[in-house]
């Protein structure tokens, strides 16, 4: 039975076939539910696996130190991740947030068990005394990226394997060259690039992979894109965008390597307006609040862009929405969005 | 923190009635019309309760609620039963949840379905049915009563392959609904929880965890020699089922408070899923014994427990399965029995499609939440 364990304080998530989107577009659509992650996003499964690298490191380490300390200066996805993951394996946590952090985050890092701090004004002096006031005094204490690193990477790739053996128990079984099923064409959002990268590290390691990659950002946090109209990483001046969980200014090299180089890879922009719109109708007809960062992929299947940017696609083609889920949302919210864009 | 994904289970380490479950034999024609939905831990209403939470995720069905599994049982058997390549129609009287499951298992296993709905049915729910494959969707009569006597006198008896769908009381919906326990036993390592939390309309659900339940005692104690007592004192306690009703439609606490089955007058609560005048007998026999516990929350406590589910889960259901929640988040388990920190409780949340954003907010305000 799949359940958190000390290799993996993650899940496995259920791949849920979506008769509604699969009429809108016109394929087998499938809803890849990485909102049921522990951390309520998918990032339980790239900081689980660094967190989990960690503790083998520190154990095999000659040096006997104590018990590994993780901190983090994130009080959004990646923060609820690194302390969720953290406490379910038995380890301490410390997140150090700006004072800007809203209340109701900082309950929901209080209640999974991490020490919490809150200091300076933006992500920026809250990283700076995390890193020279703590972690530089913690012999024990280890730094948590939230999105470059390749462990994270190896974390996030584990979704790949999950959705193709899903897809395959769905279609009845292996195919008749025993291979598992593939996606014809998987959705998801980009932020700093950690999920990208790790799907895409996924797919190299599924033998003729054939599945196409939308990368969708929001305009505002359009980071890959610029990059990829330019030719080279570009560090944005600022976010603009309300979907502030993929507002990360510069997307790891890794991402814009895989981006560059591959033709399976498409990378597109939505307003906030679609995204907004799009998390307020999957909230209407399916029962689930994401964050726009989320929305920004729904937005795509809701407003059928996927024949145009996937040409060839048939009633039988199997699209992956990738869920990505996020925390940084609520109902009031919900309500306040559905006067201003809606 | 456990879950399982929209997959066939692995070997059944015991010798369930798989005949009904969920197991997709690649060999069966029939596909099946539901699905093994996750069992997720939440820290935050263990923290409330006191004890091991765990969400049974009904929600993630594909008709949206539980029925999915006694409804699609039902049609299913009716389809396996019928020679061949009969042409098969289903038809359910319902405004509700019973309808978009009926519609929808029909549409899996390739039948015909039909649907009248009363007048007060909303727009979006019929629409939610047309888009699942019903054949027709017929509004008709003020009352679920009406509807259903239309369908009785007017449309069956002209259908020589029509098949009338009850909403809950029949012994297939009972065998669907009996999956949703042997899946929980299941994801918990083969161990029954020690207490089962689910909301009662008519009583099919819960007819089908205390019938699956009894399954699993049944097979244990076959499965044990006699000289491990321990095991088997261990195996063999008793899991406590807790059936909640809203003030209002409390159909199923009055009828064990009589020991009789009661009719109520009419139906005074918003969660109308759960809106039976009168629940099925074997839900009372069921309701008697001691480790059935029936208890009654309020429309408010039901809505309240709606919102800070959707705030702690994101996850939108109804007031009949914000009833369930309610037990946890009003704090009145207390009332209903003591749980020990380790103890393990299951809420079915049993989900449902008569829900939007929109409700929500109005209801906020209603209830000055």
């Amino acid at each position: 039975m799949p359940e958190t364990t000390p290799e993996r304080p993650w899940i496995e998530t259920p791949l849920l076939e979506s008769a509604s989107f699969s009429k809108i577009c016109g394929c087998r659509v499938f809803l890849k539910l990485e909102n049921l992650q522990p951390s309520k996003s998918f990032k339980s499964r790239g900081i689980g696996n660094f967190i989990v690298e960690s503790i083998k490191k520190s154990s095999k380490s000659s040096d006997k130190k104590g018990e590994p300390h993780f901190y983090i200066s994130s009080g959004g996805n990646a923060g609820l991740a690194c302390v969720t993951a953290s406490n379910t394996l038995g380890y301490k946590s410390t997140v150090v947030v700006p004072f800007s952090t809203k209340q109701y985050m900082i309950e929901k890092l209080k209640i999974q068990g991490a020490d919490v701090i809150q200091h300076g004004e933006t992500w920026f002096h809250a990283d700076k005394y995390l890193r020279e006031e703590l972690l530089n005094k913690d012999s024990n204490g280890v730094y948590v990226p939230p999105f470059d690193h390749p462990d994270v990477w190896t974390g996030a790739s584990t979704m790949v394997k999950e959705w193709e053996s899903q897809l395959s128990i769905i279609d009845g079984g292996l195919n008749h060259h025993n291979e598992k099923t593939q996606a014809d064409v998987v959705i998801c959002s980009v932020g700093g690039g950690g999920l990208f990268t790790g799907l895409m590290q996924g797919l190299e390691e599924t033998p003729n992979s054939k599945t196409k990659m939308i990368a969708v950002e929001t305009k505002g946090a359009d980071s890959l894109y610029q990059s990829i109209q330019a030719g080279k990483l570009v560090t944005l001046p600022g976010i603009t965008s309300i979907a502030t969980s993929l507002g990360a200014i510069k997307v790891c090299e890794k991402a814009f390597e895989y981006a560059n180089k591959s033709e399976k890879v498409k990378s597109v922009v939505v307003e906030d307006k679609q995204a907004v719109k799009a998390l307020l109708r999957f909230a209407s007809e399916e029962g689930m609040i994401v964050e726009p960062a989320c929305g920004a992929t729904l937005a795509i299947a809701y407003e059928n862009q996927l024949k145009d940017l996937i040409p060839n696609l048939n009633k039988d083609s199997k699209v992956v929405l990738v869920v990505c889920g996020g925390s940084a949302f609520n109902l009031g919210l919900l309500e306040e969005w559905k006067t201003t864009y809606a | 923190m456990t879950v399982m994904p929209l997959t066939p289970p692995s070997e059944p380490s015991l010798e369930l009635d798989m005949k009904n479950g969920s197991v997709q034999d690649p060999d069966y024609p029939y596909p099946c019309p539901w699905i093994e939905t996750p069992l997720l831990e939440s820290p935050v209403l263990s923290k409330l309760a006191g004890c091991k939470i765990f969400l049974k995720m009904e929600n993630f069905q594909p008709s949206g609620s539980f029925k999915s599994r006694g409804i699609g049982n039902l049609v299913r058997t009716a389809v396996e039963k019928a020679p061949s390549d009969t042409p098969l129609h289903f038809y359910a009287s319902s405004g509700g949840n019973a309808g978009l499951a009926c519609v929808t298992a029909s549409t899996t296993l390739r039948q015909k379905s039909t649907v009248v709905v009363p007048f007060t049915t909303k727009p979006a729910m019929i629409k939610k049915m047309i888009d699942a494959g019903a054949t027709k969707v017929i509004p008709h009569g003020n009352t679920i009563a009406d509807a259903d006597l239309y369908l009785r006198e007017n449309l069956l008896p002209k259908d020589p392959f029509g098949i009338y769908v009850p909403p809950f009381d029949h012994q297939d919906i009972w065998n669907g609904a009996q999956t949703l326990i042997e899946e929980c036993y299941k994801e918990l390592n083969n161990e029954k929880p020690d207490h089962i939390v689910c909301s009662v309309g008519g009583g099919g659900l819960l007819i089908g965890i205390c019938q699956g339940l009894d399954n699993i005692s049944k097979k244990q104690s076959k499965q044990f020699s006699p000289h491990s007592f321990n095991l088997q004192s261990q195996s063999r306690k008793e899991t406590q089922v807790i059936g909640v009703e809203t003030i209002g439609c409390e159909s199923f606490y009055k009828a064990i408070k009589a020991k009789s089955l009661i009719t109520l007058p009419g139906i005074s609560s918003i969660a109308t899923s759960l809106g039976c005048v009168r629940i099925a007998k074997k839900a009372l026999e069921y309701g008697l014994r001691s480790n059935v516990h029936s208890t009654l929350v309020s429309d408010k406590e039901a809505i309240e427990a709606c919102i800070e589910f959707a705030e702690d889960h994101k996850v939108i259901v109804e007031p009949a399965c914000g009833a369930t929640l309610a037990l946890i988040y009003s704090g009145r388990l207390q009332q209903v029995l003591k749980v020990k920190q380790d103890d393990k409780m299951v809420l079915v949340v049993c989900g449902g499609s008569n829900i939007s954003v929109e409700m929500m907010y109005n209801w906020k305000k209603e209830f000055d939440l």
